[in-house]
């Protein structure tokens, strides 16, 4: 159930208002400090990654072997031909533009006649973005209407349509860590080289590919609101929203398929609507008032989508426009289907004496979501809250006269949680390509059980005590609002895996949804403004904010294998009976091995000079990849955050400072700031602290070798950091000089986002989890690099 | 209006109606095994899973099924780490462990669905077709269990009703259960299946399962058994030993052992008999998105040489005085160095070992056919104009130094690598392995073409490779590849005969195979399983999935020992695999013990 309320002129009469705004943002990334390797940079790894041979035993390592060729050891033929060459080419340079930008324009105009209200819009956003070629433009539009027919009933109407544009085709900022400076792009023409490593095209050139990416979204919510004229204070309201979005992907690569083409058009049409029923009764009787809601909802959401894909193109020309030149017996076709519903039902009453001096609430909802099996679908939920103005009471108003507002505020409540997708309790029969027998001729397609069923998956619930506790001291000066929850989680949904004897692999074909246990989450939230000074030209707010959550997980379901008395943690899931469900679970680091450690014949087989190393957590003497070495090192969740924002006007001028800050002490908020690291050989990196014999207390391992836990094990960091996140200055024109122009209102500002940042993080951006890998995928997501921006801004009113 | 009738829709919804949940693009098993045509896809799911494990497992997997006596890692050997390090490597938290077990529990998975569908879910099936599947079903699983036996040891045997809900109590059977479950399986795909000249090609038939058969019988040291059963394999009259040139290219220099794995002659109706089990591919086919991947790592990363010769100034000598080096496999025509006459883009990452390469041909080195220059090819010519040796070969003209065991040997010691051999990489240059690789002969597709349509071929005439687009061009094979042949059905039975303390019947049964290659006949003195294991690396070497006949043998320690440079961190405990510690983890209501050791 949403409520769009937004800009809607109410009150009386007004001329129009016309607003114009405008932003532009100059963008950089985050750190400036992190560099690909260059040529030197690059092959001094190759080197470091074979230590043995590259350096002399005689000087333990530490110089190098004067012999030594790199050659042999490359995995690429381009490299050699690039290493003969002198070839140092800076993909990160050609592939990234220099000033990546953001601008926003909007104009709108409301106002108000007699009955009705009236808001519409044009909004316009272009961007370039850090990759070459990756641009968004976006066009949006927006038209309220709100009309009063008689005294008892109100329609309206908020639409909305945009379309974005991403078309372009770019290269992801991944691949610039794989590929190294001894490529050469260009030939000695200039041109491009085609293929510069491995025969995979170059991805400079992707950008002349044909390319069109477009969204288009249409919004609309419409209401109906009748004043029941007999009964005072009940009201009947309807609202209905829709969303449509249309999705064009349309692609062409001529040089896929050794240079014979391959080109996709792909569409795709989501539908999304709620209908809302909300019936009010609110009233007073003397001291005492009654609201009353109900609510019925429901909710649908559907998509289809399509997918025509042609290879090996008679003519390249025509490009995606002409599918049909693609080679007959290789086209792909391909769509998707899917829907999900959901219904609720609420009822909710407040009871207020006084004013609000005491009220209490009641609340009892229902939902049911398709997603759920049969038997489980609904759940329900109430809820009560009770609420005391403690500064209204005679009491308290004539003995502390200091308090403006003192309220206590206590609620206890169910609420539930549905993550839990469409089509998750079901087993899956996957079919697909394919079996050939013989040669010549058609494939048949196979078909397998994927996925295992869950029909008992239920909601989760939460049960949850809140005390509430909202202030405000010396007429305003110091407010501010204290909270504290705790709560059970119970039927927490989780994905349990399931061993492969079930025939569903490894992974996430061998994941079922499942409720386990309980978790419990205790937490407090703090928010305080004081205004240090309110004059007439000068003003300062500052205004502080703090929170802190810590979760324990209870119960699983109370196996106990073992029989030790006590109820098992679940290894598999990395779920520990009384700790926070988001543990890191993994072999504890305890330094690295050094060359001191390699001629006393200390190192352990499995690792080599260089690598870390990794606690006997067991004793039990084995390190080679023991899993019962692994610990608890901590927690992913952050500790506690704060921000503060100061707030400064002087005259026309106003200064706003934001600095915000996530903590993780020494065991929180747990992060691997080189968690893709494989072999220094095989891809370009940022420079990074890397172990050599000439910098034994560095970081991290040796780029050329690991142990038996795999490239992946890597140290841990808290990812705590404060950060200036805001700064800005803006200036009101003075009202007089505006009158004379016509103007109501200019307004211009500056300001820097992300500006700086005190953290002990490796890497890009410690909030982003963006270390000093050069893979950003996470999630299968491609990311950039945070960004820092400028900001230039204008508002106009009429 | 419109206020009322809005209202109107939902009071008429009936709730239970508006939440059931309707999957739009894929079907709820309950309706996926009602027609013949669907127990036929389900079917090919366990030829697409079997194929996938034997030709599209990952790398590191991939080189853990031919590691030991066969092969060692050409990479990570100075210091010994990863294919050279079992010890460090072969670990129940390595995903090594795991990636076999999951694959044929997947077919097991599967196959248990097919049978026991077929008896429980109301179904189309006519009584015959309901026998034929659940044969073919069972000849997977059967196996499946046999190679999980091999590797693992005893495995716990999944519950054949699909499981509701996770079952978390498994726990492992014996080996001999294990083998046992594969037993009654194969013999009831050996009763039903049809004859192999009865049935498609690429299907499995009876005397497939036969050949199966006999491996579980020699397994549960059945020997009576096995011989009948491998018997009537070798006895069938649709089967025999290609001793004849045959096939697409007879009429170019070869041998019939080269024949055997040319393009498009190991199905049957190539007139081939002697396939047992043929892997389909079909170019850019849809029953084929992979193909086998293992030619790259056997075909070395010859592409890496450098050999002496002239920089782009002419000159011969650096500022330093030392040698100029060039690429000896690039000019021109050929950035990229690779061509179809050496194989395609190997990366030389699974070197043979001594013993492979020369000591297990002996002096058959010159006679037997399996190890013809057509099959193993040893030398190439350099084909870059600036090197000094242009158009000579690489290694007799002396070019390129042979890369001799004895580095190995040191480097596993902790001996420096003597001055001479600095910089040589044990994966560059050594003899490769031609039957993955097709000379001359991959889909046209896959070659580098000049504008004007013609291949581009090097300076030597060599046909270049492409090595982009999917599937992965130069470095698979793009062809059919044997599962199983008759050859091996010999071994087999040999070994059963040996096991019988029949020694003349397992020699004859060796000299089969001898006498097609060429080589001279064993004698009845010279047969014990060592004997057998080097005659099946001579017929099979890459062919057959060597770890599992290693493992069930209980031999892969003694003859790593004997055979691999790098056998110093292998245990005794390494003849059977580790039970993947996932496994373990997940089944959280009863323990499934590791293996010992680890």
């Amino acid at each position: 159930m949403i409520l769009i309320t937004t800009k809607t002129q109410r009150g009386g009469v007004s001329k129009p208002i016309i607003e114009y705004s405008a932003q532009l943002s100059l963008q950089s990334t985050i750190n400036p400090k992190m560099k690909m390797l260059d040529r030197e940079g690059y092959l001094q790894m190759v080197a470091d990654s074979f230590m043995d041979e590259s350096r002399t035993a005689s000087s333990h390592w530490l110089e190098a072997n004067p012999g030594w060729d790199p050659r042999p050891k490359f995995i690429e033929p381009e490299l050699t031909v690039g290493y003969a060459d002198g070839t140092d080419t800076d993909w990160y340079g050609l592939t990234t533009i220099d000033q990546p930008y953001i601008q926003n324009h909007n104009i709108s105009i409301r106002g108000r006649t007699e009955n009705t209200n009236y808001f519409t819009s044009f909004g316009f956003t272009d961007q370039k973005n850090l990759i070459k070629n990756d641009k968004y433009g976006r066009y949006s539009f927006r038209t309220n209407l709100e009309t009063t027919i008689t005294k008892w009933l109100k329609v309206g109407t908020q639409t909305f349509f945009s379309l974005s544009d991403r078309s372009g085709e770019t290269t992801d900022f991944n691949s610039i860590g794989m590929i190294q400076p001894l490529i050469a792009s260009h030939n000695p023409d200039g041109s491009l080289i085609e293929k510069p490593s491995r025969g995979n095209t170059n991805f400079l050139l992707l950008s002349g590919n044909p390319d069109l990416d477009q969204r288009y979204m249409l919004n609309g919510t419409f209401f109906g609101e009748i004043k029941v004229p007999w009964i005072e204070g009940l009201s009947y309201r309807v609202n209905y929203s829709t969303a449509m979005t249309f999705n064009k992907q349309f692609r062409f690569n001529p040089y896929a398929n050794n240079n014979l083409g391959n080109g996709y058009k792909r569409n795709s049409f989501n539908r999304d609507w709620t209908l809302d029923n909300i019936v009010t009764y609110n009233r007073a009787f003397g001291d005492h008032e009654v609201n009353a809601t109900l609510v019925y909802g429901a909710e649908y959401r559907d998509r289809e989508y399509t997918n025509t894909e042609a290879n090996n193109f008679a003519d390249l020309t025509l490009g995606y426009n002409n599918l049909g030149l693609g080679q007959a017996d290789l086209a792909v076709a391909g769509s998707e289907a899917w829907k999900e519903t959901s219904l609720y039902q609420m009822a909710r009453v407040v009871y207020s004496y006084q004013q609000g001096k005491y009220s209490l609430t009641g609340t009892i909802r229902r939902d049911g979501f398709s997603g759920f099996s049969p038997t489980n679908k609904f759940a329900v939920f109430p809820s009560v809250g009770a609420a005391w103005r403690v500064s209204q009471e005679n009491f308290f108003r004539d003995n502390v006269t200091w308090v403006d507002n003192l309220k206590l505020r206590v609620s206890y409540g169910e609420n539930g949680n549905r993550t839990v997708g469409r089509y998750d309790t079901m087993a899956r029969l996957t079919m697909g390509d394919g079996y050939l027998f013989g040669d010549g001729g058609t494939a048949g397609k196979w078909q397998w059980v994927s996925k295992m069923s869950n029909y008992d998956l239920m909601w989760e619930t939460t049960t949850a005590f809140n005390v509430g506790l909202d202030f405000s001291l010396w007429n305003g000066r110091l407010y501010g609002t204290y909270e504290f929850y705790s709560s059970r989680t119970k039927d927490q949904l989780w994905n349990k895996y399931i061993s492969a004897i079930h025939g569903l692999g490894t992974g996430d074909n061998a994941r079922v949804a499942t409720n386990i246990g309980k978790v419990g989450n205790t937490g407090h939230e703090l928010t305080l403004g004081f205004t240090a000074f309110d004059k007439k030209d000068f003003g300062w707010d500052i205004r502080f904010v703090f929170s802190r959550n810590r979760s324990k997980l209870l119960t699983i379901d109370g196996t106990d294998a073992d029989g030790d008395g006590r109820e098992d943690d679940l290894l598999s899931s990395e779920l520990f009976i009384g700790r926070p469900i988001n543990v890191v679970y993994d072999y504890r680091i305890n330094g690295i091995w050094q060359v001191a450690d390699r001629e006393a014949g200390r190192i352990p087989n499995g690792y080599v000079m260089g690598t870390y190393i990794v606690d006997d957590a067991d004793g039990d003497g084995n390190v080679n990849g023991d899993a019962d070495d692994r610990v608890v090192l901590g927690y992913r969740d952050p500790s506690f955050r704060f921000s503060i924002q100061n707030t400064l006007r002087y005259k026309n001028f106003d200064l706003n400072i934001f600095v915000n800050s996530v903590q993780g002490g020494k065991k929180f908020y747990l992060g691997e700031p080189l968690s893709a690291f494989t072999e220094g050989k095989q891809w370009n990196f940022y420079d990074f602290d890397y172990w050599t014999p000439n910098n034994p207390d560095a970081k991290y391992r040796q780029p050329g070798g690991w142990g038996p836990q795999g490239s992946g094990l890597s140290p841990y960091m808290p990812r705590t950091f404060i950060r200036l996140q805001e700064l800005s200055l803006g200036y009101n024109l003075p009202k007089g000089l505006l009158d004379r122009a016509g103007i109501s209102r200019v307004r211009v500002y500056v300001s820097a986002n992300n500006l700086f940042t005190i953290t002990k993080w490796d890497g890009w951006d410690p909030e982003a989890n963006q270390g000093v890998q050069s893979n950003l995928r996470s999630n299968g997501v491609d990311h950039y690099p945070t960004m820092k921006s400028f900001t230039f801004g204008l508002n106009l009113e009429f | 209006m419109f206020v009322v009738g809005a209202a109107g829709i939902l009071a008429s919804c009936n709730e239970k109606k508006w939440l059931t949940e309707e999957p739009l693009d894929f079907l709820s098993p309950d309706y996926g095994y009602e027609k013949a045509s669907q127990y036929n896809m389900a079917i090919n799911h366990l030829y697409d899973r079997y194929r996938d494990m034997a030709w599209n497992i990952g790398d590191d997997q991939r080189q853990s099924l031919w590691w030991g006596d066969l092969s060692y890692g050409g990479y990570d050997w100075n210091p010994p780490a990863k294919y050279n390090n079992w010890a460090a490597w072969l670990i129940p938290t390595a995903g090594l462990a795991s990636d076999v077990w999951h694959r044929l529990y997947t077919i097991i998975g599967d196959a248990n669905r097919i049978i026991w569908s077929a008896d429980n879910v109301p179904n189309e099936l006519t009584d015959a077709d309901k026998a034929m599947i659940k044969a073919e079903a069972s000849f997977f699983r059967g196996l499946a269990y046999a190679r999980l036996g091999n590797l693992y040891g005893g495995v716990p045997i999944a519950q054949v009703e699909p499981p509701s809900s996770p079952k978390e109590d498994y726990v492992r059977s014996t080996r001999a259960e294990t083998y046992g479950q594969a037993r009654t399986d194969l013999e009831t795909a050996a009763a039903v299946l049809p004859d192999i000249d009865k049935t498609d090609d690429g299907r499995v038939s009876k005397q497939m399962a036969q050949h199966m058969l006999g491996e579980v019988y020699i397994a549960l040291a059945m020997w009576d058994e096995a011989i009948t059963t491998l018997g009537a394999v070798i006895d069938y009259p649709a089967m025999g030993l290609m001793t004849e040139r045959f096939g697409t290219r007879a009429g170019e220099p070869g041998d019939v052992y080269w024949d055997l794995f040319r393009l498009n002659n190991q199905n049957r109706s190539s007139g081939n008999r002697e396939s047992l089990w043929v892997l389909q591919y079909d170019y850019q086919s849809k029953g084929s998105t992979y193909s086998l991947a293992h030619s790259r790592q056997v075909v070395p990363g010859y592409w890496s040489a450098t050999v002496a010769g002239k920089n782009a100034a002419g000159e011969t000598h650096d500022a330093n005085g030392n040698r100029i080096k060039v690429p000896a496999f690039r000019n021109t025509v050929n950035a990229d160095g690779w061509t179809a006459e050496k194989g395609g883009r190997g990366i030389g990452s699974m070197r043979g070992t001594e013993h492979f390469f020369t000591s297990i041909w002996g002096e058959d080195f010159d006679r037997d056919i399996r190890n013809s220059s057509y099959n193993i090819q040893r030398d190439f010519r350099i084909d870059n104009p600036a090197a000094d040796g242009y158009g000579e070969w690489i290694l007799a003209d002396g070019w390129y130094p042979r890369f001799p065991q004895s580095v190995n040997e040191g480097v596993a010691n902790g001996v420096a690598i003597p001055a001479e051999y600095a910089g040589i990489e044990p994966r560059i240059m050594f003899p490769s392995v031609q039957k993955f690789s097709r000379t001359g002969n991959y889909p046209t597709e896959a070659y580098v073409r000049n504008s004007d349509g013609s291949l581009r071929v090097t300076a030597l005439g060599e046909h270049i490779l492409s090595n982009s687009g999917s599937p992965n061009l130069s470095y698979t094979s793009l062809k059919d590849e044997y599962a199983f042949r008759l050859a091996e059905t010999y071994l087999l039975r040999a070994e059963a005969h040996l096991g019988k303390g029949q020694a003349d019947l397992a020699a004859a049964d060796i000299n089969a195979l001898r006498g097609r290659a060429g080589a001279t006949p064993a004698t009845a003195a010279q047969i014990d399983i060592d004997y057998i294991l080097d005659e099946r690396m001579r017929e099979l070497y890459y062919e057959e999935i060597r770890i599992f006949t290693l493992c069930r043998l209980g031999k892969f320690v003694e003859r790593t020992k004997r055979y691999n440079p790098f056998h110093g961190s292998i245990r005794d405990h390494h003849n059977l695999w580790p039970i993947p510690f996932n496994e373990i983890q997940r089944n959280i209501l009863a323990p499934i013990e590791q293996n010992p050791g680890y």
